[in-house]
């Protein structure tokens, strides 16, 4: 019997099979598992929501079409305005913050001799690794002003007169929720702080030190510049945090008092769980996409014309 | 060999004939699925005994009971009911939210039929049973009722030289005494919201007559949620803000932590529901009693409160009288007492006097309960009545007792919270 390989012949074989390999089809046969998971859990809910937001539905019955009006109705309400200016607030407490303290941490301790050094970075990493719900339950005791730590500590060193009811004033309430996130991310900023200066040549250092700089130099001429990457990832991906924020707000909060802490994601929430509007809930959450994705968009094409300039 | 044939014949004749007859035992019965969110240890137990007792009268009957939480429940049923694959009997919040959309969409039976051939009128008040309803409809049957009055630290009455007032005059005449005496009157913390709704619909309970409260939660168009003893309550509450009736710094307290600060012994009174008596009864260091919020004007007697989430039939279910013939089980004056048995409040008046070994503060609770509803006079949860509420009245209150702003603006947010919903 002769073999097909003998047939063809040597070269044959080997080209038929390597046309069938340099297919462009192979390509996206490999990327076919990621994109059916990505279509399936990403894409065709995004549109989905998309498409809800124009309508009228309880979850029960037929759904209207109404077009924008879940838009219109939007921009005239009043507590989406609250919750997005609560949300303002937040970045500043949850990625500025953060990653100004994340880039100071992680500075005095790699440009300088630190004992203990990994005590201290898995220290300070500790509160982001713990559940927002775990964290929101801590610090809505160490506020409570009945017998919280906080006020205990003010009454000691003789400060009462500062001891407040952190989380039921509306004029403390955010700050005081917003400092419980700065305390959970400015972990990860140093954490990526630090992954970006063991990137850093210590021969910069070395000429800093020939031209008779000291640690503010190395800071400010070497460190800053190489960390212009890992500072555009800390600030994205904790702006994206910081919009949607819930957990810490449902557990500390709720909201309130009043709507003094409500912010956009409760109240996507509210809206298609308790109030029964889910295609108001849908239109808020596109919102809110919408927002986001602008938003790191700027951030993204802001960094490319630095790094082009 | 064929004595072994003829063996193994026999043997496969005799189970066929046992799975036969076992297969026509089975399939003469109907069975019924039931969701319930008494997940809780006793409160399951108690379901468990009484799905057991109606199999046991109702041999035709099978119930599988499958548990979940509250939170479960809501989320997984309206879904499963409009696609026919929910349950027959099941657990229903009222108000608009759950029980009103369920049956404006035709998911739910109703069962105002039933309630007139089983006299349901005799076992609940009217209040109770149009509380178990949806618009004016009888839709299913509460075991258990929820009533919110004052918790009270009796060794601290006794010695302020106080005692239950029978008047609304009395408790504010009792709430300046506590104060002056350097006791807090009310234990109270709002962080939570509802508590808050709590204390100023309980005020508002006793100043409104049955039928201005009937009507604001009636659903039915109107301006009634901007009425003067609304805003009288209002105005009571902020006065009692500034007179230093509820604990300091009180909008920061959870209502877990108010529970706490109260068995500390500084407070004298605790606006809550009956469901804090179990754990009053183990952990609180002092005895503890239970009055409902008094009138002046003793026709107004009304507490907050109802019956607890009723049992609803599904629409969609294709065994419908065998899931109503349960609902109406849990009617009955037996399954009723299962519950007081337990120390849990049945949503059926029980005589006190039938629990002589219970411990007293159950008896009060079972007390206060009967009197207010035998005089028709439970309430509402007035969170109920929009989907929207319970945010705006919580959003609203805490304003209301941070003095942020006037009762009229307060009101006026309820009554918007309304109009925007039955316009």
């Amino acid at each position: 019997m002769v073999s097909s390989y003998e047939t063809m012949g040597r070269g044959a074989y080997v080209k038929s099979k390597r046309s069938v390999y340099d297919s462009p089809w192979r390509g996206l046969l490999y990327l076919m598992p990621g994109l059916i998971t990505y279509a399936l859990f990403i894409l065709i809910p995004v549109v989905q929501t998309i498409l809800l937001g124009m309508m009228d539905w309880s979850g029960l019955g037929k759904k209207t079409f109404i077009g924008f009006q879940n838009y219109m109705e939007l921009f005239s309400d009043p507590i989406f305005f609250q919750s997005l200016a609560n949300n303002a607030v937040l970045v500043f407490y949850i990625m500025i913050l953060p990653t100004l303290l994340g880039l100071v941490l992680a500075s005095i301790i790699e440009l300088n001799d630190i004992a203990f050094r990994k005590l201290f970075e898995v220290m300070f990493f500790m509160p982001y690794i713990l559940s927002l719900v775990v964290v929101g339950v801590i610090w809505r005791w160490i506020y409570n002003p009945a017998f919280g730590v906080l006020n205990t500590v003010l009454s000691a060193v003789g400060l009462s007169s500062l001891s407040r009811a952190w989380l039921g004033e509306s004029q403390t309430a955010l700050a005081a929720v917003g400092f419980t996130g700065t305390w959970v991310h400015y972990g990860f900023a140093m954490v990526v702080f630090l992954a970006g200066y063991s990137r850093i040549s210590p021969s910069l250092y070395d000429a800093v030190a020939l031209d008779g700089g000291g640690k503010w130099h190395e800071f400010r001429h070497v460190a800053l510049p190489s960390l212009t990457n890992e500072m555009v990832v800390v600030g994205v991906y904790l702006f994206i945090n910081s919009l949607k924020t819930f957990d810490l707000v449902y557990v500390m909060t709720k909201g309130g008092p009043g709507y003094s802490t409500n912010v956009l994601s409760l109240y996507v929430f509210r809206n298609a769980f308790q109030y029964n509007r889910n295609g108001y809930a849908a239109a808020l959450a596109v919102t809110l996409m919408v927002i986001i994705f602008g938003i790191t968009l700027l951030v993204t094409r802001a960094r490319r014309r630095y790094e082009q300039a | 060999m064929k004595k072994m044939i003829l063996f193994v014949l026999t043997f496969l004749l005799a189970i066929g004939l046992v799975t036969a007859a076992g297969a026509k035992e089975v399939g003469s019965k109907t069975s019924i699925t039931l969701w319930d969110q008494y997940y809780r240890g006793v409160e399951s137990d108690i379901m468990d005994s009484l799905v057991k007792d109606f199999e046991a009268k109702n041999a035709d009957i099978q119930i599988v009971r499958e548990t979940k939480t509250l939170d479960d429940l809501k989320l997984v049923l309206k879904m499963s009911l409009e696609s026919g694959t929910g349950p027959d009997i099941m657990q229903v919040n009222q108000g608009e939210a759950d029980m009103g959309a369920m049956a404006k969409a035709g998911l739910l039976v109703k069962a105002n039929d039933a309630a007139v051939k089983n006299n349901w009128a005799a076992r609940f008040s009217d209040s109770t049973l149009k509380a178990m309803g949806y618009g004016g409809d009888y839709y299913g049957i509460a075991t258990t009722a929820e009533v919110v009055g004052f918790f009270y630290n009796k060794p601290l009455m006794q010695k302020l030289g106080l005692s239950v007032p029978k008047t609304f005059t009395e408790l504010e005449t009792l709430l300046e005494r506590t104060k002056r005496a350097g006791y807090t009157p009310i234990n109270f913390g709002n962080l939570d919201g509802w508590t808050g709704i709590h204390e100023w619909s309980a005020i508002q309970h006793v100043l409104t007559t049955r039928e201005q409260l009937d009507a604001m939660m009636s659903g039915k168009p109107g301006n009634y949620w901007n009425s003067v003893e609304n805003r009288q309550a209002a105005e009571i509450l902020q006065r009692w803000v500034r007179s230093g009736y509820f604990t300091k710094d009180f909008s920061a307290i959870g209502y877990d932590d108010s529970a706490s600060i109260f068995m500390q012994g500084d407070s004298l009174l605790f606006l809550t529901g009956n469901w804090m008596m179990g754990e009053l009864l183990e952990n609180s260091p002092f005895e503890v009693g239970f009055f409902l919020v008094p009138a002046n004007d003793p026709s107004r007697l009304k507490a907050v409160g109802g019956p607890g989430i009723p049992f609803v039939v599904s629409q969609k279910s294709t065994k419908i009288d065998a899931a109503m013939k349960f609902m109406n089980y849990l009617a009955t004056e037996e399954a009723a007492k299962a519950w007081a048995d337990n120390m849990m409040l049945p949503a059926q008046s029980i005589d006190a006097n039938e629990y002589r070994d219970a411990p007293l503060l159950f008896r009060e609770i079972l007390d206060a309960y009967s009197t207010a509803d035998k005089a028709n006079g439970m309430g509402y949860f007035i969170d109920w009545i929009t989907p929207t509420f319970y945010d705006t009245c919580s959003a609203a209150v805490q304003e209301l007792m941070a003095l942020e702003i006037t009762p009229e603006v307060f009101v006026q947010k309820l009554q918007n919270d309304y109009a925007s919903f039955t316009n």
